[in-house]
């Protein structure tokens, strides 16, 4: 179709025939490029003010005289000049300009600018990178693609939300997540889970960010420095992820030929690789056996049968007591094999996605439409885990006569995300009486049959092979405990815009986002957890951003080689936040759920809060003579979180592109195609979260009955334990960077690097504050926290014949975020985790870095051992790692020959540190390989006693890796997290054009994708390669290096179908 | 063409500003809560006595620990008690009852509502002191000033008794001011609106302070001052204690031990030297064991089995060297199952087996040889009592400082008047959840132990060995209550039989605990202390204790 259009334009090209007219006249044409017309190309009159624009079908008309010189000029294009002769109809075909870098990006505000005239970094990924892959959320599928993002998972469930930094992290207590502006509107991507990371379902929490279609995405654009984002204003500190969907995208220039496109995908997953057993030793404590959490017992070759698990034993009280021989006669006096089961690898199951898109689009001269529907449906590898999700998007516009061009698009998504609870566990069940699953199937004591044990009795009730019953089945509670969010969103936007000259327009736009989401748990009667009692949690939550912006924006010529490009606007955005929740325990009938089931209904908690955000900004361009670029920002914001007088702030930016090829009119034959220096300086600011100014009263009912009075209620009032802080002014953070881009010999090899260096200083921080005070927290301006990095993005076609080509990408990235000032009565801030384990804020130290207990030492170093033998655990907390990593690097490459591309991933982070519960627990418990040693022996540890003598007390190996690793100091859970991972392998298959003629498809593709397929952490111990070191048990966060039994990694693997017709 | 130009302008203007509702940047006041100005001072109270709950329910394991009552895990001092165990203790006093005492009484006062004043500093002072007796030094002088002072500095502890004896001191005097408003006897949970009681109570607070200075500033003239007055707690009815009930949701009422140990958790393991004091010590067993100690099971488990000596792996061990013939060790007979001082031994399953908490104080199951795991419904369902003070109580200290002192009053008569106040209050508690037919201690077998203590003091030739029988039975009579014995044990280094730790090395006794994390870790005055032998100001007892 392309090629007849293309001779069909060359044709009329040829038969252009030139008459001379002294006259004004109309000339009338199509200017196009090699996919067909364009739109929106800019058209003038040398020596006039006469101008005008291509319409929809790249079609336009303006009066000449014969002898003008026409001038077409579009960005990214070589610039065209026609001399008007005879004709009437002067069609042009544009050529991309291949001596810039040619790409035009979507920056702040929707603004698009050719990328050489950006003075900051902008990473762009396209839709073929992140549709038809197996990810569930764009978070996952953009890992690795973009220097300078990090992307960690919140755990191995599937839909549970991914945690995204940019350019390391900028504040110390605050968000440091990015903003997401979907078609121009910024949306939430809050995660809104319900319950603390360390109960229920903390890190298996979905994020408002997974709603997002991927199969509707058209492309993304990253800003990632304060540059870059000032026109965004606060929200827009961490970055800014700008996602343009097919849907909303204005600018598609194939309006008028109706397309379609259907996607197919099914995924698989998998539990990638286990822990490596040991199979010499069974359940037991101290070498014998025994009905233990641990795997201390009996060697398999000494004890072969012992009685059955179920055997005597009883009920927790709170299950209602008895005993197992009443309900399971069948194991009275019965024997169980005692030997090794696949017990772990049999409980987990292969996971299945299917994902099925449609997505259509057409139009007419001056309108176009767009419709994408997407259906997602998948399970993931833990029994109860599964996330379905259907996506709506409707979207076009139309450009009227007046030339006013209205756009709209609205998305409507409904998502339902279920999981077992995956509560933190530090090897022990999990925290706080609450469940998870990975923690209680992980440590399975290899002579347990998890799977062949009933895991019920005949009332429901959980059975499990401790004597008194105190596991709750793993199977138990998949089947009788869950958490779902149910999301109903829907968002959009309506946008006006009109040229009130030919040199400036005017734009309205009006963005919504509003969902409500539902949070469920739901817990069944019978069980060990919650007292045994079930019980049924809901809340509502009811999120709407309403944001309302004006631009105008113009460019006008300064002199002949000045040209300035300006926009000035106002934003206005208010997010309310409404939620609704009531708690019910002790259920009455098995099974059901539903309100008057419960004994105990616990008044529900209404909550609702309220911001306004109110914005003016202008930005200046200059360019001189396209080599030189200069862009001037500022925006002043307005906050309703902060008392009057501090609630605004005024913050600006500047940035330089300079092209040194262009400037000195170099020629290298072909060398340096292209080059660029840039260089920004940029601000933004943090606001505080609502109602931290003011004191307030803590008020209770029903605090206490008065047990010597009839049981009244007594009501009571109680001085807050939080300050208000009417002085809290916003934070103010600033950046510099530079950075070289360039293109070399022959374009085949590109070059983006950048460094910067980020300080925010007078963070508002949520300051612990020691209860002597009167109080236990408020929020201060105080400390400094320093980022600065680097970035390089390193690509470049390594081969090239007619058939085949080899195409590859390096993206590396490496930050150091530093605490280089905190209020010197500050010892250390306490981040995530618990407050003796977990990430803090320290001076001197890096941000997050992980401190716990250690082992006490003396002057010389050597570890303090006590009269018991064991080592001195430190009573108070030190550093004991450092969670960042030194770099992350990935390595893309793209192999083409013919109709075939095979693609493949490998990330690779260097350092880091984790502190990991997984491969503690399983050392403590001695399940895995590294314990199948001669468990006679004793040991001595290492080290000396108080006195100075040398340690001497033999301690069992028993006693060594429990106390050692589970109940010892913090120190020896850290663990380093370099890693190399086989990120993505691809196989795809275009079907060839001619085989495609009789059939209606324009175009098939077959892919054959596989995820995660490999990795290696060479700083783990062999036997515990199964653990990937890259989640963080506390899911959306600032947190970092803290794994909690996360639960294991999958990969996923599956083939996807693209028919486009 | 032009007014179209303009039209669409305005248009597109008048849309945006419409759409803008949302410029009102007045947002500051949370619309989920009330400001400070709308406090209400008798509801204040009302807070600061359920945070004053609280905070006694995380002081009291400290003392019963270390002190053998219940266990301590250990398995040396050095490593018994992290810091942060103790931040809850300390958030408890300081940002709930000391704040909003002080907060009370500086309303109340102006507000001329002298009542909640004086019970507001009754409060505050015996927050103070258990402060004092915990960790030694705490701050005062510069607490709770908020944004004033974010590094309160520690005070001397003597400085901060001595202010808390002016507290009661003031507290007498406001009760006998006129008030624009009495308490609210309904809301008064420890005496029901009483002024009376209240002004019994600061006396015998008063009291209280003088004997626990009984070594540093002995000052027997107050104290016959106020035996003389006569005004103290010698009556059950006057008993200082919190009561709980049965209520298990808006709020969850029943008693903290209760809810630990009754709710299918097991709870925390009883010491076997308690256990053995009740039960082997005496020719009769203590008429109080069976109200006290609760049996899950009757039976130990056969430590011929792996099972049975995984689940209770001590029987398989033979009694440490260092342990005298005396000391019990693991096993003190009929299932009383419990844990020696600093084992530190990994959990068995035996949550369903382990002695618990019984009907006194937790509210829990009297023992009448059931046998059965421990469930929420059993017993008083968590009506328990939390003792703070009690008849008992004074009778005992009366003795002590009779004995010692030569304060008025007989030791011998006094030390009978608590063992007899003390089993009474015991036996005649919550008697309705006794199970009919149970069999309860007569008044024989409570005569006989009353015979045999008073005749082992008659009998005992020292002024040691007969303080060793009052502060013995003062220790029995104090169950539940761990400030009490550990101050005493401090004082006195009695019970003169504690069984030694496990470890024959434990290191330093607990003179005072650690500082809590959140006070070192986020006051910048303050640092850890340098070990566990840093004593109390009225600490001045010679004794190495262990």
């Amino acid at each position: 179709m392309k090629t007849k259009l293309k001779g069909v334009l060359t044709l009329l090209l040829a038969l252009v025939v030139q008459f001379s007219f002294a006259q004004e006249k109309t000339v009338t044409g199509t200017v196009s490029d090699d996919s067909g017309p364009l739109p929106g190309v800019s058209i003038s009159v040398k020596g006039t003010t006469r101008g005008t624009d291509t319409d929809f079908n790249g079609k336009y008309s303006i009066n000449a005289k014969t002898g003008d010189v026409l001038s077409f000029s579009y960005l990214g294009y070589e610039t065209m000049r026609k001399t008007v002769g005879s004709s009437l109809v002067i069609n042009v075909a544009l050529k991309e300009d291949a001596s810039v870098l040619d790409e035009i990006v979507v920056t702040a505000q929707g603004i698009k600018k050719s990328k050489k005239a950006l003075g900051y970094s902008v990473s762009s990924v396209k839709a073929a990178d992140i549709e038809g892959k197996p990810a569930v959320d764009i978070a996952q599928a953009l890992n690795g693609k973009v220097a300078g993002v990090e992307i960690l998972s919140g755990g191995s469930t599937a839909g549970a939300g991914a945690n995204i930094t940019i350019r390391g992290y900028s504040s110390i207590t605050g968000s440091n997540q990015p903003l997401i502006v979907v078609d121009g509107i910024p949306i939430s991507s809050a995660s809104n889970r319900q319950n603390g990371f360390n109960s229920a379902n903390g890190a298996s929490s979905g994020s408002r960010l997974s709603d997002i279609d991927q199969n509707n995405i058209n492309n993304i654009e990253i800003l990632k420095g304060l540059s870059a984002t000032v026109l965004y204003g606060e929200e827009g500190r961490n970055g800014v992820i700008l996602i343009t969907t097919k849907t909303g995208n204005s600018s598609s220039r194939k309006n008028k030929k109706m397309s379609v496109s259907v996607t197919s995908s099914l995924f698989f997953s998998k539990i990638t690789g286990l822990p490596e057993w040991q199979n010499t030793f069974g359940n037991g404590w101290q070498g014998s056996a025994s009905k233990a959490f641990s795997n201390w017992g009996a060697n398999f070759n000494d004890v072969t049968e012992v009685p059955h698990l179920y055997d005597g034993n009883s009920y927790q009280s709170s299950q209602g007591g008895g005993a197992f021989n009443d309900f399971f006669p069948e194991y009275v006096g019965a024997s169980y094999a005692y030997k090794p089961y696949d017990n772990v690898e049999g409980f987990f199951r292969t996971g299945a996605s299917l994902v099925n898109s449609v997505n259509f689009s057409g139009g007419s001269d001056n309108t176009r439409f767009n419709a994408s529907y997407t259906n997602t449906d998948t399970e993931g590898i833990t029994p109860g885990n599964a996330i379905v999700r259907n996506n709506l998007s409707i979207g076009g516009s139309s450009k009227l006569d007046n030339g006013l061009v209205i756009t709209g698009s609205i998305n409507y998504i409904l998502s339902d995300l279920t999981t077992p609870p995956t509560a933190a566990s530090y090897g022990s069940n999990a925290s706080g009486g609450s469940s998870s699953v990975f923690a209680n199937v992980l440590y399975t004591p290899r002579s347990v049959d998890l799977n062949g044990l009933p895991w019920e009795d005949s009332l429901n009730r959980s059975v499990f092979y401790r004597t008194n019953n105190s596991i709750q089945n793993p199977y138990w509670t998949i089947n009788n405990e869950k958490y779902s969010e149910d999301t109903d969103r829907i968002n959009g936007k309506l946008a006006l815009s009109y040229p009130i000259t030919d040199k400036i327009n005017i734009l309205f736009r009006s963005g919504f986002d509003s969902y409500t989401l539902e949070n469920t748990f739901a817990v069944n009667k019978g069980g060990i957890n919650y007292a045994g009692l079930g019980r049924y949690d809901k809340s509502y939550i009811r999120e709407r951003i309403l944001d309302n912006t004006l631009i105008v924006s113009g460019t006008q010529n300064l002199t002949e080689k000045v040209v300035l490009d300006f926009t000035v606007g106002a934003n206005a955005r208010k997010n309310t936040y409404e939620s609704l929740s009531a708690a019910y325990t002790d259920q009455l009938i098995y099974g059901k759920f539903f309100s008057n089931n419960f004994v105990n209904k616990n008044a529900g908690s209404f909550y609702n809060e309220q911001v306004n955000k109110l914005g003016v900004f202008a930005s200046l361009n200059f360019s001189y003579d396209n080599y030189l670029y200069l862009n001037l920002v500022g925006r002043n914001d307005w906050a309703s979180t902060h008392e009057d007088g501090n609630n605004s702030l005024f913050y600006p930016g500047a940035s330089v592109s300079f092209l040194p090829m262009k400037a000195f009119d170099i020629d290298s034959n072909g060398f340096i195609n292209f080059l660029k220096l840039r260089g920004g300086y940029g601000t933004s600011a943090r606001f505080a979260d609502a109602y931290n100014t003011r004191d307030v009263l803590s008020v209770n009912t029903n605090t206490w009955l008065n047990a010597g009075n009839g049981n009244s209620v007594v009501n009571s009032n109680s001085v807050s334990n939080a300050i208000g802080n009417p002085d809290l002014k916003p934070e103010l953070q600033t950046e510099i960077e530079f950075g070289i881009e360039g293109k070399f010999f022959n374009n085949r090899l590109t070059l983006d690097a950048s460094i910067y260096k980020r300080n925010a200083k007078d963070q508002i921080i949520r300051r612990a504050l020691d209860p002597s005070t009167g109080a236990t927290g408020t929020l201060t301006n105080a400390g400094e926290l320093e980022t600065t990095g680097l970035e390089l993005l390193l690509s470049g076609t390594i081969l090239k014949t007619d058939d085949f080509s080899w195409e590859s990408t390096i993206n590396f990235s490496s930050y150091k975020s530093m605490i280089v000032d905190l209020p010197d009565d500050v010892d250390q801030i306490y981040l995530n985790g618990f407050s003796n384990q977990g990430n803090f804020a320290k001076e001197g130290e890096a941000f997050n870095v992980l401190m716990g207990t250690y082992v006490e030492r003396d002057a010389s170093g050597n570890p303090i051992v006590l009269d018991n033998g064991y080592w001195k655990v430190s009573s108070d907390i030190g550093v004991i790692g450092d969670p960042n990593p030194d770099f992350n690097m990935s390595f893309i490459n793209g192999f083409k020959y013919k109709n075939i591309t095979l693609g493949f991933q490998v990330d690779f982070t260097k350092g880091g540190d984790i502190l990991s519960y997984s491969a503690a627990t399983l050392l403590a418990r001695g399940l895995t390989a590294d314990t199948d040693v001669d468990r006679g022996q004793t040991l001595v540890l290492p080290g000396v006693l108080e006195d100075g003598s040398v340690n001497t007390t033999q301690i069992s190996l028993t006693d060594y890796y429990f106390d050692n690793y589970l109940y010892g100091a913090s120190e020896a859970l850290i663990y380093d997290a370099t890693l190399l991972r086989l990120r993505e392998v691809s196989l795809t298959f275009d079907l060839p054009q001619n085989s495609l003629d009789n059939s209606p498809f324009s175009k098939v593709s077959l892919s054959f994708v596989g995820n995660n397929l490999w990795r290696k952490a060479f700083n783990f111990p062999d036997a515990h390669q199964g653990f990937d070191p890259q989640v963080s048990s506390l899911g959306v966060s600032n947190s970092k290096g803290l794994d909690f039994m996360a639960g294991p990694a999958t990969k996923q693997y599956g083939f996807s179908l693209k028919a486009n017709f | 063409m032009k007014n179209i130009k303009l039209n669409i302008i305005y248009l597109i203007s008048f849309l945006f500003i419409v759409s803008c509702d949302s410029t009102n940047l007045d947002l500051l006041d949370d619309p989920n809560g009330a400001a400070p100005s709308d406090a209400d001072i008798a509801l204040l109270l009302n807070g600061a006595m359920t945070n004053f709950i609280s905070f006694n329910e995380s002081a009291t394991d400290f003392g019963m620990q270390v002190t053998r009552m219940t266990q301590m895990s250990g398995p040396v001092y050095d490593n018994a008690y992290a810091p942060t165990s103790f931040n809850t203790l300390w958030s408890n006093a300081y940002a709930g009852v000391l704040t909003d005492t002080k907060t009370v009484i500086a309303n109340g006062t102006e507000a001329s509502l002298f009542e909640h004043v004086a019970v507001a500093k009754i409060l505050q002072s015996y927050t103070l002191t258990t402060l004092v007796d915990t960790f030694g030094d705490v701050p005062y002088s510069e607490a709770i000033l908020f944004t004033g002072n974010l590094n309160p500095k520690l005070d001397d502890g003597a400085e901060v008794y001595t202010a808390a004896l002016e507290l009661l001191t003031e507290a007498i005097i406001d009760l006998d001011k006129v008030s624009v408003k009495d308490l609210n006897g309904d809301d008064d949970i420890f005496y029901g609106g009483s002024t009376a009681k209240w002004t019994t109570l600061a006396k015998t607070l008063q009291l209280r302070i003088y004997n626990n200075m009984r070594l540093s500033s002995p000052n027997i003239a107050a104290i016959n001052a106020l035996i003389a007055d006569g005004d103290l707690i010698l009556n059950a009815d006057e008993a200082f204690e919190i009561e709980y009930g049965t209520s298990d949701n808006d709020p969850d009422q029943r008693h903290f031990k209760f809810t630990e140990s009754y709710l299918g958790n097991g709870g925390e393991y009883m010491a076997t030297y308690f256990m053995n004091l009740l039960k082997n010590v005496k020719s009769v067993e203590d008429p109080r064991l069976r109200y006290y100690i609760y049996r899950q099971t009757l039976d130990y488990p056969d430590p011929t089995t792996a099972e049975g000596l995984f689940t209770l792996p001590c029987l398989g061990e033979s009694k440490p060297n260092h342990f005298a013939f005396n000391d019990p060790f693991c096993n003190v007979g009929d299932g009383y199952w419990g844990r020696d001082h600093g084992d530190a031994a990994g959990g068995p399953p035996d949550t369903d087996k382990i002695s618990t908490w019984g009907l006194y104080p937790a509210g829990g199951q009297y023992d009448d040889d059931q046998g059965t795991p421990a469930g929420a419904s059993d017993g008083a369902k968590g009506a328990g009592i939390h003792p703070i003070w009690n008849a008992a109580s004074t009778k005992f200290l009366l003795a002590e400082s009779a004995l010692l002192a030569g304060t008025t009053g007989n030791a011998l008569t006094l030390l009978e008047e608590g063992i007899v106040a003390s089993i009474n209050k015991v036996t005649s508690f919550n008697a309705d959840a006794i199970p009919t037919g149970a069999t309860v201690p007569d008044t024989g077998d409570i005569m006989a132990y009353v015979d045999e203590v008073l005749s082992n003091y008659t009998a005992a030739t020292s002024d040691m060995d007969k303080l060793n029988i009052i502060i013995t039975e003062s220790f029995i009579s104090n169950w539940g209550n761990g400030v009490e014995v550990y101050n005493a044990y401090r004082r006195t280094s009695m019970p003169n039989n504690m069984q030694p730790v496990k470890s024959a090395t434990p290191g330093k006794f607990i003179r005072s605990f650690l500082y809590p994390g959140n006070l070192v870790n986020l006051n910048s005055n303050v640092s850890s202390k340098v070990d566990n032998d840093v004593r109390v100001f009225w600490d001045l007892n010679p004794d190495t204790i262990e």
